[in-house]
């Protein structure tokens, strides 16, 4: 701090502090801490004060409903429930199929009985008023709790077989009952603890898969279904598949980001060597700009420039076509845009380059008198390689190698466009879709975080075998 | 001599890798059939880049341009200029800052600094997306540009830091307390040793950080709510059920040609400094 202010004084050195923390704290942890916070809470619409709420409004709805119905003088059968859909839109629509004299008996059979007085009548399908019970199920993950039960509420619900007068009684007083536990509950859960890791759970719950019991026995023998069960994220329960979705699919990206990573290693190390060390420094210059170009251009055109190839009309079942494999008159072709392969492919040509820099910026500090050396000693090619070349380019090789996995780990562009929902998820989809499609940003949150932690820690397990540390980054660009 | 040339033809099939769908994305552009293909050519055209200055009523005849929203493109490339303008200077001045701490800072800190600092740059995108957008929930800021923004800087930030702190850790620390020592206010030390020493790391801090900004998906397209930037804008026409319009060819013609021009004109520069030098 001193070397700081001695230089900078004390007027930059407090701006450069300030303009950090904003930084570190404004724009990273707290937000992290905010995620955190997400996904900790349980969602909103589970809490219990939430379904009381639901319960206080679903009654209220359903005396109104009643209400306007009970006022509409009723005085034959013809046009019985004509009133009730034009009062209320939410009511369900299959009232109004009741105009229909002849359909009377469909939705509410006792209609039919001629009864003609309003108050004798039964009330027709009203979806609130069915809701209005109190003996209502709230959200635990284990057993089965009802609210009546647990708040000690006594048996309420609106019997359609009773009067209406009676029946907008009983609706008001579970209205009543339910609005006053509801603010009590508001107040409870506010001073409560109310954090849970439910919705982390939620990454690994598991899904009943329905199957015909030949496709069962198809799918048993695929070997990544053997691989899942042994994982336990597949498993078989009375005769009945479940299969840990969420988990499944964080367990597939991350496979196929490392793979990503392996292979854009070994493309990219032969790439850095010719470049950096054997190639004439002048030469070197327009290889580096063949390498800068594709780099440079945005990276979701090159995307899209695979479209064109892998098409069911496309390049290469074209290609396919013009060899005589498939007979695209017929209309026959490959579906690329299906197959996850395509998905690596694509995300390795997207990602690629981002390995290739931080090695070669590293190797070309190498000496070439040491390879010249190790040449005149009768050292075999792969000798230099793994003696000199190797442990000299370490960091960048570190440093690419956690670029591409963050990169190819985290991919939403290319899955996105290219199997256009036609193939199972990557994980950044699962988490698009937590958020923006079921709107469950609790468990979306809970998705996120802990997809960032794992990365992290594959990340740092990473460093500390490769013995790298964080400042290579840096020492990395050049 | 023989590992040399099985070299020499590697690279060969890499570049072909790397360059042969950039060079179908430029036939296509002028291919007159959508989705864009190769293979069935329906006459060359230019139509794909008129489009963005056709009359109203000539592409209201074309079936495939028709339904393309032009206005609705142009806008969302304005809110890329926009958000780039805030982001590159906001970031470099974050990095500038950042690197400075890490360096001239030496404390017990500074490794938990990196950690933090540099870990925008390890995290996915998506998740710096989605964590700006809860935090600016809670504080009452609806998604949109301002998100959008802050989502960026998070990791933006970190190029100009790395880019800065490279070229900081050359600069002789000397000059500095020679300067202050020679009665030079720190502020007048800053200016004029400083600032000027860290330019050429500044500029090409500043072009990296305004392609990373305008290129930017992942955290975009988690930051965004109702509004849309140039990246996400291509990107929704993948959306378009018949394939996506060859428009986007058009664009990444341009885009192309663009990133090569500027390219070659830097190592001509760089080539011509070096031979100036010697």
């Amino acid at each position: 701090m001193k070397r700081l202010l001695d230089t900078y004084g004390r007027l930059l050195t407090a701006g450069f502090a300030l303009f950090v923390a904003l930084w570190a704290l404004g724009l990273i942890i707290l937000p992290q801490v905010s995620m955190l916070e997400r996904a900790l809470t349980a969602p909103k619409r589970q809490l219990d004060s939430s379904i009381a709420g639901t319960l206080g409004r679903d009654a209220n709805l359903c005396v109104s409903i009643l209400r306007a119905y009970d006022n509409e003088p009723i005085t034959n059968g013809t046009n019985g429930g004509l009133a009730i859909p034009s009062i209320s839109g939410i009511s369900s629509p299959s009232a109004s199929s009741m105009t229909v004299p002849s359909m009377g008996g469909m939705a509410v059979p006792s209609i039919g009985t001629q009864g003609g007085i309003s108050n004798a009548s039964k009330r027709p399908y009203i979806l609130q008023c069915d809701r209005a019970d109190t003996h209502q199920r709230i959200v635990r993950s284990t057993t089965e709790v009802y609210l009546d039960e647990l708040y000690n509420l006594p048996i309420l619900r609106v019997d359609e077989t009773q009067s209406v007068a009676k029946q907008i009684e009983v609706a008001q007083a579970i209205s009543e009952l339910a609005f006053a536990l509801e603010t009590e509950l508001k107040m409870q859960e506010a001073q409560a603890f109310s954090y849970t890791l439910d919705n982390f759970g939620a990454l690994f719950a598991a899904r009943y898969i329905p199957m015909l019991p030949e496709a069962k026995r198809i799918d048993d023998a695929k070997v990544i279904k053997k691989i899942y069960t042994r994982l336990g994220l597949r498993f078989e329960n009375g005769g009945e598949i479940y299969e840990r979705i969420g988990a499944i699919t964080l367990f597939r990206t991350l496979c196929y980001a490392m793979a990503t990573t392996l292979l854009a290693l070994l493309v990219c190390y032969p790439v850095a060597y010719k470049v950096a060390l054997a190639t004439k420094p002048e030469r070197a210059v327009w290889m580096m700009l063949a390498l800068i170009i594709p780099y440079a251009i945005v990276e979701l055109m090159r995307v899209y420039a695979w479209t064109t190839i892998i098409d069911n009309r496309g390049l290469l079942n074209s290609m396919l076509d013009f060899a005589g494999f498939i007979d695209m008159q017929a209309g026959e072709s490959i579906q690329f845009k299906r197959s996850a392969l395509t998905v690596f492919i694509v995300i390795v040509y997207t990602y690629v380059l981002f390995m290739v820099f931080p090695i070669l910026n590293v190797m070309s500090t190498l000496d070439r008198n040491q390879i010249d050396a190790a040449k005149d000693l009768g050292a075999s090619t792969f000798r230099i390689q793994w003696r000199i070349v190797i442990p000299h380019s370490k960091p960048g090789i570190a440093v690419g190698s956690i670029a591409t996995f963050m990169l190819a780990a985290g991919a939403f562009s290319v899955p996105r466009i290219i199997s256009r929902g036609l193939q199972s998820e990557w994980f950044s989809q699962s988490i698009y879709n937590k958020f923006f499609e079921s709107e469950n940003s609790n468990v979306g949150a809970a998705y996120s975080f802990g997809f960032t932690l794992i990365c992290f820690v594959i990340v740092a397990l990473f460093m500390w075998i490769m013995r790298t540390r964080l400042k290579d980054f840096a020492k990395v660009q050049s | 001599m023989n590992t040399d040339r099985l070299l020499n033809i590697y690279i060969g099939f890499f570049l072909v890798f790397m360059f042969s769908p950039l060079l179908l994305m430029i036939v296509t552009s002028f291919n007159d059939m959508s989705p864009p293909s190769v293979t069935d050519w329906g006459g060359t055209t230019l139509k794909w880049y008129e489009f963005f200055w056709l009359s109203e009523s000539e592409l209201r005849q074309d079936p495939v341009l028709r339904v393309l929203d032009r206005d609705r493109f142009g806008m969302c490339f304005v809110n890329s200029l926009q958000i780039a303008a805030i982001v590159v200077p906001l970031s470099l001045v974050l990095g500038l800052s950042g690197a400075i701490v890490l360096v001239r800072w030496q404390s017990r800190a500074n490794g938990l600094l990196w950690w933090v600092l540099l870990s925008p740059m390890l995290a996915p995108g998506i998740v710096l997306g989605l964590s700006a957008l809860i935090f600016w929930g809670e504080l009452g800021v609806n998604a949109g540009l301002f998100t959008i923004m802050m989502a960026q800087l998070t990791f933006t930030a970190g190029y100009p830091l790395l880019i800065i702190l490279a070229r900081l850790q050359r600069l002789p620390v000397q000059l500095e307390e020679a300067a202050r020592d020679l009665g030079a206010s720190p502020l007048r030390t800053f200016y004029r040793i400083t600032l000027p020493y860290l330019r050429p790391a500044l500029v090409s801090a500043a072009v990296i950080t305004f392609l990373a900004s305008m290129e930017n998906y992942n955290t975009t397209m988690f930051a965004k709510g109702g509004s849309c930037t140039f990246a996400t804008e291509i990107g929704a026409m993948s959306r378009n059920p018949n394939g996506h319009p060859p428009v986007i060819n058009a664009v990444g013609t341009i885009i192309i040609l663009l990133t090569m021009t500027f390219a070659g004109l830097h190592a001509w520069l760089q080539k011509r400094k070096a031979s100036a030098a010697q």
